[in-house]
């Protein structure tokens, strides 16, 4: 693909399908506060309910991403406040594994991110969305998409 | 250990596994809240026509009475086992609904709840189609993840109607002193001959400058005396088994080599001819062989240093009722618990690994710590609370405390703020400058820190009187080998001016560090710590006090620093939540639990290391089980077992596989 003729818009606009898997405690909290907020945000995130991120290993990341998710990403509690102790750190080295493995096949490593929020405050799983869709679009315009490879 | 499951609800738990799915759909308006945005009548017609669907509604308020029917009709008149509604969070009205229908004898955890107000409808107000689209994914995702839900049980388990307290200072004491109050018999072990802790060895505690120990002796004769705490000295956990609820703990109690028939005359000790540095005084004074750490010591048994005693035997023949007996040997006990509260305390940090201060070295005998200097203050001290260089006797005409020793401090590995250092060197300043005007006191500080109310009263009050307050981390305490007097080199980096403060004494404000022997503690009741080493705590703002594994709490600084009010209060709230379970008699659990499919399992172990309630345990032939009681249901054994052999009901590779392929569909398209 060629820089000079994609926009930023233009890879955004087809960003369809991000699957988030939220933990139970800060996760879907988080999830919860910026719905009753009213915060608003890109229809492509879909929410997979986990006990805690921890629970979620590579096979559900691939089943994910092969199977159309344009990037999926874990969403825990804050660092040192997991509520079943330390799942989200766990899930944290599973991730940074798994993100080696994708540099390994040639592929952008930012396909998979592990991010925190709190449930208190909505902004934070808000904050997360956009951070995912603006490492996204970088990242499909320099290596393409999860499909393409490179 | 063995416990007895008392299932409830059995009528309603059924082999549902093998039936078929019959699944009902059911879409809420939410008034115009998801309707407005989304198309709910399009997405029940979707419904409809998934696989095993029977039944799929729309209608305008689903968690009112009418709502609720419809679900429960659905359930008597169609045969629906399992329902699925698209509407608020699972936290709002799932479990209305999961109520609903367990109600009409189906197992509640067959409900599926699917978000569809908080997580689309309210979040894409502005993209009605992207939102619908977004809505039928979810709902088959729902669908699908309903179309394999399992039943699961909940069962009773009965606790056992006593608690054990480690540790007697003044949370261990707070704690069991609270659960007997409450009719539960506590076991209340100690390390140590005496029960009372750091707070005993204090002179006065800050703000007020109350004396500790008049408000710890309630508390200490209190437990002494209470028909249903037993009070067990010089004692050590040997080994801990089960979970919350039901713990058979193995208790060693070692010998005092004096019969409780001690009159405590102290005859055996004035004859005694060892004597070494008391532990409890902080070297400030000499104990004999045969001792009680200070007078108002409880219990005031004397007890006998066995690893210091010349066996000259002068006490046996010396005591009026023959209480000395050499003969004693070490008793081990097991005792069944259903609770444990953690109260094991703090220990000084010990500078001698800062080598710039040099502490304990030859000819620095004047750079002694806040405890030492506690003790020489304190009216029990063998100075008459005189303050007396260590090193010649003499009054000291001039004396800087050092803070953030061992605390903030990355070299030697402490980052956090003790909290409490500048509160006491604050206060011991003020006592000083009150006895000794004429003497030169200096605080040198990074931060002063007083929050609360009453502390910066004291701070203020303190600088008013004339101690000097300089900003700036001495980078050494020099002597000079000539005259033996001690320099402090500081910068203040208000000025920015370098200062050699004369010093005839050094206090060290040395930071609160995790006890001795704190490892092997925490590796027997397998809990984790945190980095800093201190027990780390299930939750730092919402569960303060419970431990990583239930059934075991954490009061006062074992769990990180704290002053004695904070203390009191953290032992209070723990000591209450471990007697909930015990007052009530049973604890309920969903067997929301993983099963391992032993065909597969390849006996590696690695579930039981990343379990972090200690959940799993390995069985003679190597194999991995699950101790249901103790599980909290994370799922993190799930992604570590490598061959899939161990499965969390309900959160299953295969039920979540189900609910990814639904939710993913339909990925992006790039011409």
């Amino acid at each position: 693909m060629n820089d000079s003729e994609i926009s930023d818009d233009y890879v955004k606009e087809r960003i369809n399908n991000i699957v988030i898997f939220m933990c139970n405690e800060c996760g879907q909290g988080s999830a919860n506060t910026a719905g009753v907020a009213r915060m608003s945000y890109n229809p492509a995130f879909r929410i997979i309910r986990v006990q805690c991120t921890g629970q979620v290993g590579p096979i559900q990341i691939m089943d994910a991403l092969t199977n159309g998710a344009d990037a999926v990403a874990c969403v825990g509690c804050c660092l040192g406040a997991c509520h079943f102790f330390n799942g989200n750190i766990i899930s944290m080295h599973r991730i940074k594994l798994l993100k080696k493995v994708f540099k390994e096949l040639g592929y952008s490593d930012q396909f998979v991110n592990q991010y925190t929020s709190r449930a208190a405050e909505g902004e934070t799983a808000v904050g997360d969305f956009e951070n995912i869709v603006e490492r996204l679009t970088t990242a499909i315009k320099e290596k393409g998409t999860i499909k393409d490879g490179s | 250990m063995a416990v007895k499951e008392e299932k409830i609800e059995e009528s309603k738990v059924k082999s549902g596994v093998s039936e078929e799915p019959r699944i009902g759909v059911f879409c809420c308006h939410c008034g115009h809240n998801i309707a407005g945005t989304v198309d709910v009548a399009q997405v029940a017609d979707y419904a409809r026509t998934l696989p095993n669907v029977i039944k799929a509604e729309h209608y305008m308020f689903m968690c009112s009475k009418p709502g609720v029917q419809m679900l429960k009709d659905s359930i008597k008149e169609l045969g629906v086992n399992r329902t699925v509604v698209a509407s608020c969070s699972k936290n709002q009205h799932g479990i209305t609904f999961a109520k609903a229908i367990a109600e009409e004898g189906i197992n509640k955890h067959r409900h599926q709840q699917v978000n569809v107000r908080e997580y689309c409808s309210w979040v894409h107000k502005k993209d009605e189609e992207r939102a619908t689209a977004k809505a039928l994914r979810l709902v088959e995702a729902g669908v699908n993840r309903a179309r394999k839900l399992e039943d699961v049980e909940t069962r009773r388990i009965p606790t056992t109607k006593a608690a054990l307290v480690i540790g007697a200072g003044i949370a261990g004491l707070r704690a069991a002193h609270d659960l007997a109050e409450l009719g539960i018999p506590v076991f209340l072990a100690e390390k140590n001959s005496t029960i009372g802790g750091h707070m005993t060895q204090l002179n006065k505690t800050f703000p007020t400058l109350e004396c500790p120990q008049c408000s710890i002796s309630p508390l200490t004769n209190g437990v002494a005396n209470h028909p249903l705490i037993e009070l067990y000295t010089n004692t050590q956990i040997k080994a801990i088994e089960g979970s919350m609820g039901n713990y058979e703990v193995e208790i060693e109690i070692k010998p005092r080599y004096v019969k409780d028939n001690c009159t405590s005359c102290g005859d055996c000790s004035l004859s005694c001819p060892v004597e070494v540095p008391s532990e409890w005084d902080k070297g400030m004074s000499m104990r004999n062989a045969i001792y009680k750490a200070y007078p108002q010591a409880i219990p005031a048994t004397f007890v006998r240093d066995k690893k210091n005693c010349i066996e000259c035997k002068t006490c046996i023949s010396l005591c009026p009722v023959q209480a000395v007996d050499f003969s004693m040997e070490a008793e081990t006990k097991t005792v069944k618990v259903g609770s444990i509260v953690v109260a094991a305390g703090y220990s000084e940090y010990d500078p001698t690994e800062i080598e710039p201060y040099h502490y304990g070295q030859d000819g620095y005998e004047d750079v002694i710590t806040q405890l030492k200097l506690e003790r020489m203050l304190s009216p029990t001290s063998l100075t008459n609370s005189e303050i007396l260089r260590p090193s010649d006797g003499k009054l000291p005409k001039s004396i800087v405390m050092i803070q953030c020793v061992g605390s903030r401090n990355d070299q030697v590995g402490n980052k956090y703020c003790t909290g409490v250092c500048c509160k006491f060197a604050i206060k011991n300043a003020h006592i000083l400058k009150d006895m000794y005007p004429d003497t030169d006191i200096t605080i040198c500080y990074i931060d002063v820190r007083t929050p609360g109310l009453n502390f910066e009263e004291m701070y203020k009050s303190t600088q008013e009187i004339g101690v000097r307050f300089i900003r700036g981390r001495p980078s050494e305490i020099l002597r000079n080998p000539l005259n033996g007097e001690l320099k402090v080199i500081v910068e203040d980096t208000l000025t920015m001016t370098p200062l050699q403060l004369n010093a005839d004494m050094v206090v060290l404000s040395a930071a609160m560090v995790p006890p001795e022997g704190i490892g092997p503690l925490g590796s027997k009741l397998k809990v984790l710590r945190s980095k800093e080493g201190f027990l780390k705590e299930f939750h730092i703002k919402m569960n303060p006090t419970l431990s990583s594994k239930g059934g075991i709490f954490l009061a006062g600084t074992i769990q990180g620093p704290k002053d004695i009010s904070e203390t009191v209060a953290h032992a209070g709230s723990a000591a209450a939540l471990a007697a909930a379970p015990l007052v009530k008699g049973y604890i309920e659990k969903e067997m929301l639990v993983p099963t391992i499919d032993y065909d597969l399992c390849v006996n590696c172990g690695m579930c039981k290391i990343i379990c972090a309630p200690a959940a799993i345990d390995i069985d003679e032939e190597g194999k991995p089980i699950v101790n249901k009681i103790a599980c909290r249901s994370c799922g993190m054994c799930m992604p570590s077992c490598p061959t899939a052999a161990i499965q969390l009901i309900n959160f299953t590779d295969d039920q979540l596989y189900d609910e990814i392929i639904a939710v993913s569909g339909g990925g992006a398209v790039y011409e």
